[in-house]
């Protein structure tokens, strides 16, 4: 019992510390999804075997997976 | 975007440039490896969809994105790009963030304080047992920080965290199948093995910066979110409680209409709801 409300305390101080950061990635994330066309994106990354990787990659790093 | 952000939350700067880096760095091998064993040239004319973002109005065939920019106004494209982070992006992450922050939890509370760092807290084994446990994990890069943050404060050093960073979310035993059907078995270890020693790499060069640096990551870690308000915190924590509680509730039911009776737990399940689809609202109490 005491276990248990160690973790749920534990856990909820983690929330609290996130949550401001969490806000803010979502509203971000958003804002990529709606302002940035994906014409653009596939204009860069349809061919090539470097340079498409290595913009793919770039691109990939704020995907959140 | 999201995880860099938590990395920040609870993590500290230097790890939340070494993620992204490590992370882009490791694709980027992994992709170029694969390229060069099979490539094939010429160019890819596969179509492209791209359906309006803001409310699907078209479906981007008969009308050129030229045309379609000034379909919407400002404010429609913002509540949809809200509506959009709040109802679908956080609506698949939640569920997997919760049980990560559970699991920091868990560890927090019950491994004794430093018992790591006394075993096998830094350099090269740590980093393999990060992978041992990192690859076959099947986790969000959300929900690994916070049990990231966690294996820090008991005596973990930062660059075994990140090993389970990178190596946490890039794999795990569903996506290796995947991968396994779609690219084959030799494609699938070449991405296995520059995953793994990207990962390691970068492990022993972040342990390297914060010892050239003189920084204890124990001390550091979480410290970014000390300087926002309590309340500010409360308030934020209650609205990422608002918006979680329809996904989290969806997932649950999907999960228990799932689980037959003669079936295990739902650890069973666990592996298996990329496949799954849970009906997005279409009207969302938390953007409004």
């Amino acid at each position: 019992m005491d276990f248990l409300f160690d973790m749920l305390r534990e856990s909820w101080h983690l929330l609290l510390d996130a949550s401001v950061y969490i806000l803010f990635g979502l509203l971000v994330s958003g804002l990529f999804r709606v302002f940035l066309s994906p014409d653009t994106i596939g204009r860069h990354l349809g061919h090539g075997r470097f340079s498409s990787v290595f913009k793919a990659a770039l691109l990939g790093v704020p995907i959140p997976l | 975007m999201d995880s860099i952000a938590v990395t920040y939350a609870l993590l500290d700067p230097i790890l939340t440039i070494a993620r992204p880096v490590a992370a882009f760095t490791t694709a980027f091998v992994a992709g170029v490896i694969e390229n060069l064993f099979s490539y094939r040239s010429g160019k890819s004319d596969i179509p492209l969809h791209q359906p309006c973002p803001v409310d699907g109005c078209c479906d981007g065939t008969d009308c050129a994105p030229q045309a379609h920019k000034n379909h919407h106004s400002f404010a429609e494209k913002l509540r949809s790009g809200v509506r959009y982070a709040v109802c679908e992006l956080w609506a698949d992450i939640a569920g997997w963030f919760f049980i990560g922050l559970l699991l920091a939890g868990a560890i927090t509370a019950v491994i004794p304080e430093d018992a790591i760092g006394r075993t096998v807290g830094s350099g090269l084994p740590a980093m393999l047992i990060m992978l041992a446990v990192g690859i076959p994990l099947y986790i969000c890069a959300t929900a690994s920080t916070p049990i990231a943050a966690a294996l820090i404060l008991k005596g973990i050093s930062p660059g075994a965290a990140l090993v389970f960073l990178l190596a946490g979310p890039a794999t795990n035993v569903a996506t290796l199948t995947v991968l396994v059907n779609i690219l084959g078995k030799r494609a699938t270890v070449i991405y296995l093995l520059a995953i793994a020693v990207c990962a390691v790499l970068f492990g022993l060069a972040v342990d390297q910066v914060y010892a050239v640096l003189g920084i204890s990551a124990k001390a550091v870690a979480g410290k970014a979110a000390e300087i926002i308000p309590a309340g500010v915190q409360w308030v934020a924590a209650a609205m990422v409680l608002v918006i979680s509680v329809k996904p989290v509730a969806a997932r649950l039911c999907a999960l228990l209409k799932r689980s037959k009776p003669s079936g295990k737990n739902h650890v069973a399940a666990i592996p298996a709801p990329a496949k799954e689809n849970i009906s997005t609202p279409t009207a969302c109490s938390g953007s409004t």
